[in-house]
């Protein structure tokens, strides 16, 4: 699905907040801090979500954290298929057991709920959703309007020092939405050297995940309109481990550098995109159930710098990212935060850019064999994308804050698919006490 | 001979041999902000991370990244 909630940044959090000069709060012992979030593609998915977190230390320098957030998710979401310059009709499963009858997606797309779970499918399990079928007209991107999903997450983490320069910690996390159940593991050590003005984390952390796809897992490559399956549930390993460099280069500046490994064993393929199968004169004959790899290793080099300027912060970082699926990524992030006097206003670019991964095609052709692996799923092209944004933040009080975010987020690359648009909205509230 | 030479470098890295900066304690009020802080708008990171991870095909680098749900 196009859009789901994970929570290794619940992990990326616990990472973080053992790597700094000083606890990142004041000398209060509690912190509160809620959250509400809009995110919304044009003619595509909407998400909210609530987020809530709690933050406690104590005098001996012990920490616990403990975050719960819920989503809401819906909208039309790319099925894989490539543009036609005739109408297409598909046929999908949802994750969740169908929505009200006869809408319209934003693309004009026609779409009809069936209410018949039962007919096509020689499996039935847990996973079943409801069938539906919706009708593209031509030259549209294939969107599938049928995309509706919640979830509901919560993490915690626990972390102290073993003596001066020494801190250990340890976290868990847990998901779970309707086709989909998560559940994590993590724990960390950081040396403090120089003084303290140089630290060494190492990380790891392990995931469980299980997914139920809604009708049953299709069988690779086998056709929208005959699915077959192979079973209700699915399962997903993943170990990650990081080694993080922290140094204080001047009274004014500090980096970071970042290596991080992320192995990744199981059920990779997105159980709800399909690929369209060409005769020869590139008319659509058919579409099949897209298959990836079961097997995915990610490595990553970031290094992050923060300076302060003239009583304003610079905070610069920059991530290559490589996998043995062939992707090779460049992610810039520049945040300028102006500080004037309670209130603050932040300017923020991101810019990223990757190549393809090596099964990755638009579409099939009839008239050669089929591949091992091959997935017509847009993010796995070839794209670019772009975001932009402000932040304006107003510590009213000694211990309360409030902040907005308003940022647009743009798309584009080889896939027609991939020209896309969003808006992101977000609320803070903090305060400590 | 190699190891030893490698423990010389580590131990004078650790022992802040002048090959890293020093910065004393009573100097890090500009470092003790929390804007100054890796990890301290944990909120704002974790959101766009995800955003990222759901759009993208990369994930990771100042945390853990990637898994969690199916969409890559």
């Amino acid at each position: 699905m196009q859009l789901k909630k994970n929570k290794r940044w619940l992990l990326s959090r616990a990472v973080g907040s053992l790597l700094g000069f000083q606890s990142g709060t004041s000398d209060a012992e509690w912190q509160v801090e809620a959250a509400y979030r809009y995110y919304s593609e044009t003619d595509r998915v909407t998400a909210i979500e609530p987020v809530l977190q709690l933050h406690k230390v104590d005098d001996d320098g012990r920490k616990i954290d403990f975050t719960i957030a819920y989503d809401s998710l819906s909208g039309a979401s790319p099925n894989g298929a490539a543009v036609s310059e005739k109408p297409q009709t598909f046929t999908s499963t949802s994750g969740v057991g169908g929505s009200a009858a006869a809408v319209t997606s934003a693309s004009g797309a026609a779409y009809k709920d069936d209410d018949d779970d039962d007919e096509g499918y020689e499996y039935e399990g847990e996973g079943a959703g409801k069938t539906s079928e919706y009708t593209v007209n031509p030259g549209e991107v294939p969107l599938d309007p049928n995309f509706k999903d919640n979830r509901l997450s919560m993490s915690m983490n626990y972390s102290w020092p073993l003596n001066r320069n020494v801190t250990t910690s340890i976290g868990g996390s847990y998901s779970r939405e309707t086709d989909y159940r998560s559940i994590g593991v993590n724990g960390g050590v950081t040396i403090s050297l120089n003084q303290k003005n140089t630290q060494i984390g190492l990380f790891l952390g392990m995931e469980s995940d299980e997914i139920t796809p809604g009708g049953g897992t299709p069988q690779a490559f086998t056709t929208m309109n005959d699915k077959r399956v192979t079973g209700s549930t699915e399962n997903k390993n993943i170990v990650d481990g990081l080694v993080s460099f922290t140094q204080a280069l001047s009274q004014q500046a500090v980096m970071q550098l970042n290596y991080s490994m992320s192995i990744s064993d199981g059920y990779h393929t997105d159980p709800y995109k399909i690929i369209s199968l060409l005769d020869e004169q590139g008319d659509t004959q058919d579409y099949l159930y897209e298959n990836r790899p079961e097997k995915r290793t990610k490595q990553s080099i970031y290094g992050a710098l923060k300076y302060h300027l003239l009583g304003d912060t610079v905070d610069v970082s920059y991530r290559y990212m490589w996998d043995d699926w062939g992707v090779k990524s460049d992610t810039w992030d520049v945040k300028y935060r102006f500080n004037i006097d309670d209130v603050y206003i932040q300017p923020h670019f991101r810019h990223y850019s990757q190549e393809a991964t090596t099964f990755y095609v638009d579409s099939l052709s009839s008239t050669d064999d089929l591949p091992q692996f091959a997935s017509a799923d847009y993010r796995l092209s070839a794209l670019s994308s772009s975001t932009i944004g402000v932040k304006f933040g107003w510590m009213f009080d000694e211990n309360k804050e409030i902040s907005f975010r308003v940022e647009s987020y743009q798309q584009e690359g080889d896939s027609a698919a991939a020209d896309m648009k969003a808006i992101i909205l977000q609320i803070n509230y903090k305060v400590a006490f | 001979m190699i190891r030893i030479i490698e423990m010389l470098l580590i131990g004078s890295i650790l022992q802040g041999c002048n090959l890293l900066p020093e910065v004393k304690p009573w100097q890090k009020q500009v470092l003790a902000k929390p804007e100054m802080t890796f990890g301290s708008n944990e909120l704002d990171d974790g959101f766009d991370d995800h955003i990222y991870f759901s759009k993208e095909a990369s994930s990771g680098g100042r945390g853990f990244g990637g898994g969690g749900c199916g969409c890559n």
